[in-house]
């Protein structure tokens, strides 16, 4: 489904991502995992086309993306969450999610000539807002601001976000990071259960305890390089992932 | 008589700087664009519709083509400065529209054949003045004023209260999600830049009309400060604060005047002018950092009336709810 081939990012001197390959097939969930500074990041914007490679190629439902527009492969069903979830702060969670939807609303024109069409959008959209937000137990704070939320709340409203786009494949940037072990079983619950329903997903997270739990296949990245891949099982004992995270060799 | 006068220009001069608010909270208030040349489209508003109703310098068309002509003049050149600027961020931003400001007032200043230069042009024309006596002139262009900023902030709460203005929230509070759910966030931000321009420029052409002369001099940076302020005092994002706070800080300003003191005083007296206005901002962003009047959050549910097919009835009072 996602194909990256040979990518290359450099910022002046410093290499990023040197020559990383890596695939994500349909119905899977891949897993990133590195020590700080190792690329991941670098990676995800990249594959989101927020920054432009070096080199290489990225390959999204047998097309090439690089090249293209961050909002072009949204369209196409690549979504990308960000590592520090705040979200809009000052928008309700209804209001997170709403703004989402494609709406042709959108304008300053059309906010007063269709507002027959826009009062039937938004209708559509706020069921299915709000039936998302029953499936993440979100729906008694619809009405909150984001900023009033916590840290694991905005996580999970962070993946109603992307939802809302209709995603073929979603970027996971440290999902688990800074939820507590109650909501981070539901969360898992959550990505399975997306999954089960037919979603891709390649995640990043530093929670190896949570990335063995849900991931089919795992990469792992240090120093800009890939410098394993294999089942949750293969990377637990593989020596060059035990030394560049715990520094045994 | 006198103090009625007095009043109404009061009125009409904080209309205008209201009108200008109103404009600002749209690109500023709402999208979060920092934009500081609010008195350089303010200027080609004026000058434009100047040069195009009077005879010489000018054109000498009709009153109507000349206030039309100024808003699609200052559309176009703020689609000139948008286009180039709005991919700059926060202070870059800031910095560059600033500029273009001051180049069209020094422009404005040293084109003589064009604009008469420093000395300006005296004695315009006002609308309607054939019908109305001199005496009460000012209180017919106050209720003048006083309507088109009623359309103007009719304009900006439909605008506010659709789904472009939770769009345009979206991007002011967070550009990377916004353009991570698909959005095309730089076309947005100029046409709504644009907007905001022509909204400034036709409040110029009402400033043409308080003044009835024009000068380089009139068009300072002082003026973007103003409404900044203005906008601050009365809480950004917020159209009922920006005309409030328009109001209250001409209000205020203007009050100066009757403090009595001797004439030696007057220039220093001016001079306080700032200073309150200064004064008046630090105490508000001290203890009212949202401004006068805070941005409300409104429900979409309320706005639009919607209900939903399965609703279920909560328990009053038992969550703390911001909507409310």
């Amino acid at each position: 489904m996602l194909q990256v081939k040979a990518l290359s990012k450099n910022f002046g001197g410093v290499q990023a991502v040197k020559n990383v390959s890596l695939e994500v097939n349909k119905g899977e969930i891949v897993g990133l995992i590195g020590p700080n500074g190792a690329g991941k990041t670098t990676l995800f914007n990249m594959v989101s086309l927020f920054l432009s490679s070096n080199s290489g190629e990225i390959t999204f439902l047998n097309e090439k993306i690089d090249g293209s527009t961050p909002e072009a492969v949204v369209k196409r069903g690549l979504l990308r969450t960000f590592q520090t979830p705040v979200g809009f702060p000052k928008l309700s969670l209804l209001e997170n999610l709403m703004v989402v939807p494609p709406n042709e609303g959108e304008g300053i024109f059309e906010t007063f000539l269709k507002r027959k069409t826009i009062v039937q959008t938004e209708q559509k959209n706020y069921e299915k807002v709000c039936s998302l937000l029953r499936q993440f137990n979100l729906y008694d704070k619809r009405n909150e601001l984001a900023e009033n939320l916590s840290a694991a709340e905005l996580k999970l409203l962070e993946l109603c976000r992307q939802l809302m786009a209709d995603p073929k494949i979603m970027l996971l940037d440290e999902p688990a990071s800074g939820v507590n072990p109650m909501i981070l079983d539901k969360m898992v619950d959550h990505i399975l259960r997306l999954r089960d329903e037919g979603m891709t997903f390649l995640v990043i997270d530093h929670n190896l305890g949570f990335i063995y739990r849900i991931c089919d296949r795992i990469y792992c990245l240090a120093n800009g390089e890939l410098i394993a891949s294999g089942t949750p099982e293969e990377i637990s004992n593989n020596e060059n992932v035990k030394s560049v995270y715990l520094g045994v060799s | 008589m006198d103090i009625l006068v007095f009043l109404s220009g009061l009125i009409a001069l904080g209309g205008i700087y209201a009108m200008l608010a109103v404009s600002l909270n749209v690109n500023g208030g709402m999208l979060g664009l920092w934009d500081l040349g609010v008195v350089g489209y303010f200027a080609v508003g004026a000058y434009s519709y100047t040069l195009l109703t009077h005879d010489s310098p000018g054109l000498g068309m009709p009153m109507i083509a000349g206030v039309i002509g100024s808003v699609v003049i200052t559309g176009l050149l703020s689609l000139f400065i948008g286009y180039t600027s709005l991919r700059l961020q926060s202070e870059y931003l800031l910095i560059t529209t600033f500029a273009f400001a001051e180049i069209i007032r020094i422009i404005a200043a040293n084109e003589e054949w064009l604009t008469n230069g420093n000395i300006g042009i005296f004695g315009l024309d006002r609308p309607f003045q054939d019908f109305i006596p001199g005496t009460i002139y000012m209180l017919f262009f106050a209720g003048l004023v006083l309507v088109v900023l009623a359309i103007y902030y009719v304009f900006a709460q439909k605008l506010a209260d659709s789904p472009m203005g939770r769009y345009m929230r979206a991007i002011r509070e967070n550009e990377q999600v916004t353009q991570s759910i698909g959005k095309k966030i730089f076309a947005t931000k100029l046409k709504v830049f644009i907007l905001s321009s022509c909204m400034v420029g036709l409040a110029g052409c009402f400033y043409v009309w308080y003044m009835s002369i024009i000068a380089p001099n009139m068009f300072t940076s002082a003026i973007t400060f103003t409404v900044w302020t203005a906008l601050v005092l009365g809480g950004m994002g917020n159209n009922r604060g920006a005309v409030v706070g328009a109001f209250v800080l001409i209000l205020v300003q203007e009050a100066t005047r009757f403090i009595p003191v001797p004439a030696e005083y007057s220039i220093l007296l001016a001079g306080l002018r700032q200073f309150i206005s200064g004064l008046m901002l630090i105490l508000v962003l001290r203890f009212l950092p949202q401004g006068l009047i805070a941005e409300k959050f409104k429900s979409v549910e309320k706005l639009l009336n919607f209900q939903q097919n399965s609703m279920i009835i909560e328990p009053k009072g038992g969550r703390r709810n911001a909507a409310s």
